[in-house]
């Protein structure tokens, strides 16, 4: 695996941030957002890697900013990989995978629908879970969640 | 030239037979096995396009999580997949063990796996039953919820509970089995051998339901994959991934057992994968039984729980399939994200693909094929 990653390192320099080796198995990578998609295609094709199983994708808030987490798994190596990012809480915008794996689809639709974040480039971005008349993006830390309001509609504002 | 009004209807009913027939299934519909709602396009008894519409039982239990402590969450996933909810228990058990870095005593392990497999079988009896039902065979259902009381006997006798179970603790389980409990689970073992021949004969060896499910709903592998899709969707396309195999956990890595994998990709490969694996997971509460050591079955925690700040996941195989928690900390009693990577939802996301050219009767066998539970689609 020390090969992939090196190879990996090389080919993109600067735009992984920091690695570490989990496990024999195990790679974990934090990438910068613009790269995410060439990186994430070079993980799928390259042969080193092929890691050809879209097992996760998903968000999570910081208060300050977004967390991106992905995990890949290759049928032909049994190897894992952990792609770390973030990206900016204004304007939550990342290339979408939904291209190069049909997998992440579902996945990128509810974190759209639960933290607002734009996929760009996804054939289909709409609510999943929520009602599509929802307002606002009930999983982010500044979300009221107040049980007051309409429970159809979501929580409004207490005066 | 104007077109003639008679003219002008029949160009209207050949346009609405080109766009084809819009007819919506559930979400209150007995063979969709919860509340999921398919919008079918069809062409005659074709369907040319799928659209699920999910979400009707979301109950935010993710956020929900951030607001309580780690281990006052192991409740809730008793209500994600709630025919496997000792599977849940364990996987987000495992994660908040990874996240603090708590060790699980051998004794306790072993009790975890037992429990596991009696799980596995009890959900793929239900997969079994409703299976049957779903193509006409009612008998079966009968005879697999017979045996599927002989299961939930012996987890209450465990555990207390027939359904939700919330037995696995963080750093074990709470207690020790119940006296005399290996016993009656080989007397179990020993039953169910002879029942799942039964079942055999009525369903594995019966014409009317091999041609209700062979070469139907075919999921290539490259699509397997790339979809993401796990347990007996993706085993019975080809690819032998079995977390228990390639990731193993608790003591998979010091039991015998195979990994029943299919090339057929149809209905029927799926249906034979979840077969096979009851078989096997008798072969597993054997060789537990056998091998269990005597010891504690639970490490000591503080009152106050909170794991170092980090990122960790966790992995089992329950019995749908990948059933992946991951956990964000900083270091606080609160988790900041927990994220639920449910095998049912990804496993749906595929469903389009296969319904795509396949006749109206065959829907309720393919979707019947993938076993969703709707509680962890929609969390």
């Amino acid at each position: 695996m020390n090969e992939a990653v090196e190879q990996l390192l090389q080919r993109f320099g600067e735009a992984v941030t920091e690695w570490t080796q989990v496990r024999a198995n195990e790679v974990r990578l934090t990438v910068k957002p613009t790269c995410w998609r060439e990186i994430a295609q070079y993980l799928r094709d390259d042969p080193l890697w092929q890691m050809d199983y879209p097992a996760d994708l998903t968000v999570w808030d910081t208060g300050t900013e977004f967390g991106v987490y992905l995990r890949l798994w290759s049928s032909v190596h049994n190897h894992n990989v952990v792609v770390l990012t973030s990206i900016s809480r204004e304007e939550p915008r990342i290339a979408s995978l939904a291209t190069l794996y049909p997998g992440v689809d579902w996945h990128e639709r509810e974190m759209y629908d639960m933290y607002g974040v734009i996929f760009e480039g996804h054939p289909n971005l709409k609510r999943i879970l929520l009602p599509d008349d929802w307002e606002g993006f009930p999983f982010r830390k500044d979300y009221l969640a107040e049980p007051s309001g309409d429970p159809l509609h979501g929580p409004q504002p207490v005066n | 030239m104007p077109v003639s009004p008679e003219k002008q209807s029949t160009l209207s009913t050949v346009e609405i037979l080109s766009q084809g027939m819009v007819i919506n299934v559930g979400p209150q519909h007995p063979s969709t096995h919860g509340v999921l709602r398919l919008i079918l396009t069809l062409d005659g008894e074709q369907i040319l396009h799928c659209e699920p519409v999910i979400g009707y039982l979301h109950r935010g239990l993710e956020k929900m999580m951030e607001r309580r402590p780690y281990r006052h969450n192991i409740p809730f996933t008793d209500r994600l997949d709630y025919l496997a909810a000792l599977s849940n228990n364990l996987g987000i058990c495992q994660c908040i063990e990874r996240l603090g870095g708590v060790e699980v005593p051998e004794r306790a392990k072993y009790i975890r796996v037992l429990l596991m497999e009696l799980q596995r079988i009890a959900s793929h009896l239900v997969f079994l039953g409703t299976f049957g039902t779903d193509l006409g065979a009612t008998t079966m259902f009968l005879y697999a919820f017979r045996e599927r009381e002989l299961v939930l006997d012996l987890l209450e006798e465990c555990t207390g509970a027939r359904l939700t179970y919330n037995w696995i603790r963080v750093g074990g389980v709470p207690d020790d089995l119940p006296d005399g409990f290996a016993e009656k689970v080989l007397a179990f073992v020993k039953v169910f051998r002879q029942r799942l021949k039964e079942y055999d004969q009525l369903l594995t060896r019966n014409r009317i339901f091999r041609s209700r499910t062979q070469n139907i709903g075919v999921l290539p592998k490259d699509l397997a994959l790339a979809y993401g899709t796990s347990g007996p969707v993706l085993r019975a396309s080809g690819v032998a991934y079995d977390i228990r195999k390639v990731d193993p956990y608790e003591v998979y890595d010091r039991v015998e057992f195979d990994v029943p994998v299919f090339d057929r990709g149809d209905v029927w490969a799926r249906y034979l994968v979840r077969m096979e694996e009851m078989h096997q997971s008798l072969r597993i509460i054997e060789q537990v039984l056998r091998d269990m050591p005597d010891g504690p079955v639970q490490t000591k925690l503080p009152k106050i729980f909170k794991p170092p700040a980090g990122i960790a996941y966790s992995r089992v195989e329950s019995p749908r399939g990948e059933l992946s928690f991951m956990m964000v900390s900083d270091g606080s009693p609160n988790p900041v994200r927990v994220h639920i990577r449910a095998p049912s939802f990804v496993n749906l996301s595929v469903l389009p693909c296969l319904l795509e050219g396949a006749k109206v009767a065959d829907l309720v066998a393919i979707l019947g094929s993938i076993d969703v539970v709707l509680g962890e689609i929609d969390r």
